[in-house]
């Protein structure tokens, strides 16, 4: 199959993978209990017509197989609906949250992937060592703590110690009115030049990082390790030794490379991680992101908003994933086959 | 090899340069130039969810900003607490009303702007109100007793209402009834409008990233130069009450307030770096009792008085709420007055007297009763509190089956009245006993729905107390109706729910506490170090 094919049919798959996924969570939606206007209305004074109204108003009044008619038709034609809650329409509360989850996303995986690889590949060159069991030790520490437990208790330490790094928020008050080009905050201190936004922002993106960044780091050290210690054993690079190469040619030159290709497809599937730990992380850092606009949305039962979430959500995992299945195909053409 | 390396050291070095000479920089803080206004940040777990637009939403958040945004014809003035009264603001004094208590004629303030540079006059007012009318918002409701708003001259107005309404001056002083400048709302339509409203109040709205901050600026030329702000405001939105905790104690916030976790209190007013305000007095925990669900042992009076001398507030207050919260006494809770002690008759809390009540309810051994409530939505104490109200009527044999469920679905079916017992929380809108008096006595108001209450005489008390103008015979009407209540046991009052607003001592001043939530924020002030 020739790549040109390969890409259009991953593409193509994509399309009834998201109609599904729209599918399942419009019916998770609507099939369980909880009134989404008396979510919005919660104990504030109300009359019944005034609730009848606003359901009117949101289409909920409808039948259920209309109500989903309605929004697929819609989503279709690239809109994704309206907010009941925030009273404007879905893609333009996910424009305006997007930018916050892409940074946080983009340093913790930056810091997670050379991180991660390194701590894993040295713990195998030095396998059955000291350094091995604690690096090994650390990484499943790491990995099983919860990352908004982890990112409160560096949060306390930060406090405790009056260490100068702010604990929430993307930016200073003082900071935060920059103009807002693309929203990413490093890139618009960039933009208009201002060197105390930048360092701000680094700062600001500090802790949330180190939180959501390690968690990935040490599942990836897991599986760098694994496979590098499972590559080393391969008879080609016995035969590499043998014949007289160095051995940091063999591990450069052979076990490396073969070593990193299925870590290549474990990082795509992490992008899905990475944005359920952003959730969290959000929400104890006070970062204005989708992972918080979600909690935010289910919390009233928004329904468009919610789906409008959760389809980005699903776009973001299935551009990475496409990204790797084609970097892949790239550097290992039997996956073509 | 050696060269790969050299130009790696040179290329470590730059870095690292840099990151010193931006990290300096950033931590270089040249001295304010003395014109520079001050950033207070005011860190709040409360969000604006829906729009700023007083016309259309009066939800908590949005209240503490529009309430210095927009001025209200009257208002609850600051530095009286914990006293609250009404007196005038955008008005000039006093409305006059006619004898038959339908037209209400209303001077304003002269030499009033809004933030836009429009003139304020009557024309303004007539155009929020009948505004107000045609967005068909949830706000409405607050004037809905208008019918309609004339133009006496440009600085008169005259509103004529359905029906008599003592209550009317108390809800004028809600931002919702704030005018709105007719210009700004021409000139930017609906949609822009709602982000960025304009109003006639000592702050300005700037800036609304929504689920983030909201930034305030002084409007300079404030009708009331004394009222003139010092401060910028920087309105910071927190989603967990730990991070907003940690905020404040690390200085990167001035002042912290609702909603803060009730087992962070001890440690906030033990701290010698912080002191505290009331930013809220009319907060009320407290317990619905159903008297009209087929087949409940609660359909007995006696049961729900027996249910009530059980209940132990103090213990509450100290067990749930570490004595933050002081027991309430009360019910109902009428804003604006002296309550009758009613509910004395059910104090000392008597658990003989309950079992007794029961025996003559014919439910000697004890009854099954189910107790909802919602986790989080309303604090995240209600699982303890439930917990504990379960233990208290459990001394009498009542045994109690918790049940909890998500906001959505408490609310819905709270509202529908399928409650056997429900925790929830009662606040005033406005400093009027109507303001609560209706909605939980008349048989047409929401939360009365929720208990299935259905009384001729809180029908009549009710509809007397709202078209009454005379304060003694009001004073009369209300007290009859705390009794009656007092008699029919459907609510249960727990605790004062005050709510403290903390801030750090040495970067704030004018920090006031105020019988509402939404503070007179003009006072605030910045330290200078």
């Amino acid at each position: 199959m020739k790549l040109r094919t390969f890409i259009l049919l991953r593409l193509l798959l994509t399309i009834p993978m998201i109609l599904i996924l729209v599918t399942v969570v419009f019916g998770i939606m609507r099939v369980l209990p909880g009134d989404p206007v008396a979510a919005v209305m919660g104990s504030k004074q109300g009359s019944e017509q005034q609730i009848e109204l606003l359901r009117h108003e949101l289409g909920l009044d409808k039948p259920l197989y209309l109500q989903y008619l309605d929004y697929v038709g819609n989503l279709l034609r690239g809109d994704f609906g309206y907010s009941m809650v925030r009273q404007r329409p879905v893609a333009s509360e996910l424009a305006d949250h997007l930018p916050a989850t892409i940074e946080l996303t983009f340093w913790s995986m930056l810091l997670a992937i050379p991180l991660g690889i390194y701590s894993g590949v040295f713990a195998a060159r030095k396998a059955g060592s000291k350094i091995d069991a604690s690096i090994r030790i650390g990484a499943l520490v790491r990995w099983c703590i919860p990352v908004f437990w982890f990112g409160l208790i560096l949060q306390i330490l930060v406090v405790q110690y009056g260490l100068p790094l702010p604990v929430s928020g993307q930016a200073s008050p003082q900071i935060a009115t920059v103009a807002h080009v693309t929203g990413l905050y490093v890139v618009d201190a960039i933009l208009a030049g201002d060197a105390r936004a930048l360092v701000d922002s680094f700062l600001h993106l500090a802790l949330p990082v180190v939180t959501l960044g390690t968690t990935m780091a040490a599942s990836l050290t897991k599986i760098a390790r694994t496979n590098v210690v499972d590559v080393l054993g391969e008879e080609y690079i016995k035969v590499a030794s043998l014949k007289g190469c160095p051995d940091e040619q063999v591990f450069q030159k052979h076990a490396l490379p073969n070593a990193l290709i299925p870590i290549l497809t474990y990082t795509g599937l992490q992008v899905a991680i990475l944005l359920q730990g952003a959730i969290l992380t959000e929400t104890v850092f006070a970062w204005s992101g989708l992972g918080r606009l979600l909690i935010f949305s289910v919390g009233f039962r928004d329904f468009n908003l919610i789906q409008g979430c959760v389809v980005l959500f699903a776009l973001v995992v299935s551009l990475a994933n496409l990204i790797v299945d084609i970097s892949y195909a790239i550097v290992d053409p039997r996956v073509r086959l | 090899m050696k060269m790969k390396r050299t130009y790696a050291a040179i290329a470590a070095i730059v870095i690292i340069a840099i990151i010193a000479i931006s990290v300096g920089y950033y931590y270089y803080n040249p001295k304010p130039t003395p014109k520079e206004i001050p950033t207070l940040v005011l860190g709040t777990t409360l969000d604006v969810t829906v729009n700023l637009d007083p016309g259309q939403d009066y939800m908590v958040g949005m209240l503490d900003t529009n309430n210095v945004v927009f001025d209200p014809l009257y208002e609850v003035p600051p530095g009286i607490y914990p006293d609250a009264r009404l007196a005038p603001r955008l008005a000039a004094s006093d409305p006059v009303v006619s004898p038959d208590g339908l037209h209400w004629t209303i001077a304003l303030r002269q030499g009033v702007k809004f933030q836009d540079g429009t003139a304020f006059n009557a024309t303004a007012v007539k155009f929020s109100f009948d505004r107000l009318k045609d967005l068909k918002s949830y706000s409405a409701w607050l004037l809905e007793s208008i019918d309609s708003v004339d133009v006496v001259d440009l600085y008169t107005v005259r509103l004529n209402l359905k029906y008599p309404n003592a209550a009317l001056k108390g809800a004028l002083t809600m931002p919702v009834a704030g005018p709105v400048s007719p210009s700004a709302v021409q000139r930017m339509g609906l949609e822009k409008f709602q982000q960025l409203p304009v109003g006639t109040g000592p702050f300005k709205y700037v800036e609304w990233k929504k689920g983030d901050h909201i930034t305030l600026a002084p409007f300079e030329d404030y009708w009331n130069q004394s009222r003139v702000p010092k401060v910028t405001l920087f309105y910071k939105i927190y989603s967990d009450s730990a991070t907003l905790k940690l905020a404040l104690e690390k200085g990167e916030i001035d002042t912290a307030w609702d909603y803060i976790a009730i087992s962070d209190y001890p440690t906030l007013l033990a701290d010698p770096n912080l002191k505290y305000a009331i930013a809220a007095e009319g907060y009320h925990t407290w317990m619905t009792l159903n008297m009209n669900l087929p087949g409940s042992p609660l359909l007995d009076a006696r049961v729900r008085q027996a249910i009530i001398f059980c209940i132990d507030q103090k213990e509450i207050s100290e067990k749930v709420y570490h004595g933050v919260y002081p027991p309430s006494e009360e019910t109902p809770f009428l804003p604006g007055f002296d309550p009758k002690p009613s509910w004395l008759r059910y104090k000392p809390t008597d658990i003989a007297k309950a079992k007794e009540l029961l025996t003559a309810a014919g439910d000697p051994n004890g009854i099954d009763v189910t107790l909802w409530f919602t986790p989080v939505a309303l604090g995240k104490e209600m699982p303890d509190l439930a917990a504990l109200v379960q233990e208290q009527l459990g001394r009498a044999g009542i045994r109690v089956t918790l049940k909890s469920t998500e906001q959505g679905t408490f609310f819905q079916q709270f509202r529908a009245g399928e409650y056997e017992m429900a925790l929830g929380i009662m606040s005033p809108d406005y400093l009027d006993p109507d303001s609560v008096a209706y909605f939980i006595a008349n048989s047409h108001g929401s939360y009365s729905k929720r208990v299935r209450l259905n009384d001729t005489l809180l029908d009549q008390l009710t509809l007397q107390g709202v078209a009454t103008t005379d304060p003694a015979q009001r004073e009369k009407i209300y007290g009859d109706l705390q009794d009656r209540l007092a008699d029919l046991a459907v609510y249960v009052p727990f605790v004062h729910q005050n709510n403290y607003w903390f801030y750090k001592a040495s970067t704030v001043s004018g920090v006031l506490s105020y019988y509402f939530q939404y503070s007179p924020w003009w006072t605030l002030e910045k330290k200078t170090p």
